[in-house]
């Protein structure tokens, strides 16, 4: 399910004369940094301030209940709603170690306009966050394909729910210089000479 | 005989004469007396500089001399002073070994005489080095370089292809900050690397040092820029490389650093070093043009966010904490009206855009519009083939065409999926005669794939289909920079960029209107009037319904049809003309449609106090089931845009019962 989560500013119009009033802002305009002199504050609302990456007009939702306990068998339904009327959609699932999957990988379909249902079923083999990830692949041509991803962190536990730590390998921690600035020190390769 | 010591002289012939005796009476060769003293010799300093570094080894040489003759010199500076004397064994020889170290800075003078034995003494040549307290430095010098992974070449015919780990290139890292920092990581020196990836600095050896280069560029020259990768899930932290802490010895040392991309086969087994200078790769290729176009050109700063824990999942916490997880759903950028920073996947086996230079390109046009241009898009979902919300639909488009343009290649591509394998895209040059199956996307104002492909043509020299014009990347930028466009009345869109490019352009009309209309773009100027193409909803034009202050209410309708929230007929556009400041009255009353309409208005317009600045927000407002009022005060004169909707048209959620055709009765009083 997409959010629509954005930034809004609450402004007072003490400056102009008039009554005051509240306006609450969604600022998609250049010289913005006047809004910070004009006192902005946050608020949420239901609004999109993201931009994101085109890809395929697919859109995914999933009822997985958000726990799973190592050895166990769970299933979910990844419900998947593509724009498309016509055209192959392809759909590769993959799981990271943690994961057994115990369906098809690759499933096809040949959308119509319509929403449908893809059971999902796996097994927990080892304790700690996994990721179940689907890549959608829309043929619209012969030479024109248009992705989307989706991912899900899958938390699995023992049967006395604790987790194990996250067994993705760690990014570089950051440090902090001495002047307070926060770095991310990745090694190089180097020749002297 | 001179019997001053020579400070650790060390004379090449230690055996000399006595010539202050005047000679030996008859002891010169072959026995005559010879009256002419020596000539035609010189005398100059082989160390110059002299510095702390050379000072107790001083040198000169002398040439031309005559042999047998005796030599005698005076190294002076103010009250220092240094004699010696010798004797010539051949005609060309050094003096070395001379202790300078306790002569102050400035000119140091030499002079000096022969005199041979018969008592002759010449002329007094002499040489002037300068003696500095600066130490002699040593140069450090190398080039930065970072793997690329370049795309696997498309396919003939189609198929999957994605990254080509086989094939990684070492590039140079360009325009990069690079540190010299000491033991202490201490910052010694600065520098940044140049178009080859090269640096080099100037410092004293001797001492342990350490090369760091910095993800960032940075200039603060004519044209400035501050744009960094930086991780969103460690505190936004800088990503550098370092080198190791190693002696700088010598005269010069070379340290050349690669940032590897940490790939072994079938995965990344180390530090990904070289991906945030991939990405910051591509900002340097915009950079390098828009500077081109304009040489003052002032970026604002923002962030490119990259994380290896960056992955296309929602999450279900606030913005902050989903961002700081690495939940971001997709490369994007965000804005929150203040700054704006570009978020990038880095998720092995799920999607990674690193080295997906079109996808960076195509989010820092939205940086571009946001902070330097203007942008009314109200972001989300979307696809080539939609048909989008006007606002969108440029938005998008303008980022594909950007990232065509900047890297001169007209392919947008976007890997992903397990081992990055398998990739997404579309040729930007394919325009509306084109005959695939499966692939109609309706042309139009509302479509991002006519605003890129006519974008696209308009900077690019190939001519194909209704092509005939080749603009460059400058016209883009001057309209889109033109106050005219930046404080429009009415939206961003393709109507107001290509209305802002015709006035800037007038002589290139036939070919500018000749790509809109091949894409079934009809309407023209700002406001996009006269348009007649629908996109399959009647209700979307004209483009924009215009209201007067106290006057007849105007009838808009939305629909969700083609889809919700930020789909083509879930917005409608209504004009008014604020005569003078004042609090005015903005009202939406369901006529028909949906029962359960919930109208909502958004004003874009001059926002008070400062009036330079469009903005979209709502205010004052009070609502029943299907009457939305909304009441704002000191609200500046001019022209406003009112955006109304129905809440169940934007909710995304397009199996529920809210959405649908609803139209509502807009007026605006005062």
């Amino acid at each position: 399910m997409r959010k629509h989560v954005s930034l809004f500013g609450m402004m007072i119009l003490a400056g102009c004369g008039a009554s005051e009033q509240n306006l609450a802002v969604e600022d998609h305009g250049a010289q913005a940094n006047r809004a910070a002199e004009a006192h902005l504050h946050e608020v949420t609302e239901e609004h999109s301030d993201q931009y994101l990456k085109p890809g395929a007009a697919v859109k995914f939702t999933q009822n997985y209940d958000g726990s799973v306990i190592v050895g166990e068998t769970e299933t979910f339904v990844l419900s998947v709603n593509p724009s498309y009327s016509s055209g192959n959609l392809t759909l590769q699932l993959s799981t990271t170690e943690g994961l057994e999957l115990l369906v098809a990988p690759e499933q096809s379909f040949e959308m119509t306009g319509e929403s449908f249902d893809v059971p999902v079923e796996f097994q927990a083999s080892t304790i700690g966050k996994n990721r179940f990830r689907v890549l959608a692949r829309v043929d619209m041509a012969s030479e024109i394909v248009a992705t989307r991803g989706y991912s899900l962190t899958i938390d699995v536990t023992s049967e006395d729910g604790n987790a194990a730590a996250f067994q993705k390998t760690e990014a570089s921690s950051a440090i902090t210089m001495p002047d307070g600035e926060k770095i991310i020190r990745n090694t190089a390769e180097e020749r002297i000479y | 005989m001179d019997t001053k010591t020579t400070f650790g002289t060390t004379l090449l012939c230690a055996c000399f004469i006595l010539s202050s005796c005047g000679g030996g009476g008859g002891g010169g060769p072959g026995g005559g007396r010879d009256n002419s003293p020596p000539s035609g010799y010189s005398v100059s300093f082989t160390t110059d500089p002299i510095n702390e570094s050379n000072e107790s080894a001083v040198a000169f040489t002398i040439t031309g001399a005559e042999v047998g003759a005796d030599y005698e010199y005076t190294l002076s500076a103010g009250a220092s002073e240094i004699d010696g004397n010798g004797s010539v064994t051949q005609a060309s020889f050094d003096v070395t070994g001379l202790d300078l170290s306790g002569f102050p800075s400035g000119a140091i003078e030499l002079s000096l005489t022969l005199t041979d034995s018969f008592g002759n003494r010449g002329s007094i040549v002499s040489d002037s080095a300068q003696k500095t307290s600066e130490p002699q430095l040593a140069v450090l010098s190398g080039t930065i370089t970072f793997d690329f992974v370049p795309h696997e070449p498309v396919p003939p015919g189609g198929g999957s292809f994605g990254l080509d780990y086989d094939n990684i290139e070492q590039r140079p890292v360009r325009g990069a900050t690079v540190e010299i920092l000491d033991d202490t990581d201490a910052l010694l020196l600065v520098t940044e690397t140049n178009e080859n990836g090269e640096y080099s600095v100037s410092l004293a050896p001797g001492q342990d040092v350490r090369v760091r280069v910095r993800a960032e560029l940075i200039a603060d020259g004519n044209a400035s820029w501050d744009f960094k990768v930086t991780d969103n899930t460690n505190g936004d932290a800088l990503y550098v490389m370092d080198g190791s802490l190693t002696l700088l010895s010598g005269a010069s040392q070379t340290r050349d650093l690669h940032a590897p991309s940490g790939w072994g086969f079938p995965g990344y087994t180390s530090e990904r070093t070289a991906a945030p200078f991939a990405i910051l790769d591509t900002v340097y290729q915009i950079v390098d043009k828009f500077v081109e176009v304009d040489p003052n050109i002032q970026f604002p700063a923002t962030e490119f966010r990259w994380s290896e824990n960056n992955v296309p999942e929602d999450g279900d916490g606030s913005v902050e904490e989903n961002l700081a997880a690495g939940l971001i759903s997709t490369s994007s950028y965000r804005s929150n009206g203040v700054t704006g920073n570009v978020y990038i996947l880095g998720a092995e086996d799920e999607d990674t855009d690193e080295y997906d230079p079109h996808v960076i390109v195509h989010e820092w046009g939205h940086y571009f519009e946001d902070r330097l241009s203007r942008s009314d898009s109200i972001g989300g979902p979307h696809s080539f083939d939609e048909s989008l919300d006007m606002r969108v639909a440029f938005g998008e488009g303008w980022g594909n065409a950007l990232s065509g343009i900047i890297l001169d290649d007209s392919l947008y591509l976007d890997t992903g999926g397990v081992g990055q394998s398998q990739t997404g895209g579309i040729d930007l040059e394919l325009n509306d005669g084109y005959d695939f199956d499966d692939f109609n996307p309706d042309l139009g104002w509302f479509s991002e794939f006519s605003v890129q492909s006519i974008l696209f043509d308009l900077y690019d020299s190939d001519m194909d289909g209704a092509d005939a014009i080749s603009l460059g990347l400058a016209p883009f930028y001057e309209a889109l920079t033109a106050p005219e466009y930046v404080e429009q009345g009415t939206l961003t869109s393709i109507y107001s960029f290509l209305a802002q490019l015709l006035a800037d352009n007038p002589s290139e009309s036939a070919g500018i209107n000749a790509l809109a209309t091949a894409h079934d773009i009809f309407g023209t100027g700002f406001d996009g009037s006269g348009e007649t193409n629908d996109g399959g909803i009647a209700d979307t034009l004209p483009v924009y319904r215009s209201v007067t202050i106290n006057g007849p209410a105007v009838e808009v309708c939305t629909d969700n049809s083609l889809g919700e929230f930020n789909n083509h007929g879930n917005h409608s556009f209504v004009q008014v003309t604020l005569p003078s400041t004042g609090t005015y009255s903005f009202t939406a009353n369901r006529t028909s449609g949906l029962a359960g309409a919930d109208p909502e208005i958004r004003l874009v317009g001059p926002f008070p106090p400062l009036g330079d600045r469009i903005t979209r927000f709502s205010c004052g407002d009070s609502e029943t089931t299907t009457l939305e009022t909304m009441v704002c005060g000191g609200l500046l004169a001019g022209e406003h845009v009112l955006d109304v909707f129905d809440a169940g048209n934007v909710d995304d959620l397009e199996t529920d019962v809210t959405g649908g055709e609803v139209c509502f009765d807009v007026s605006v009083t005062n």
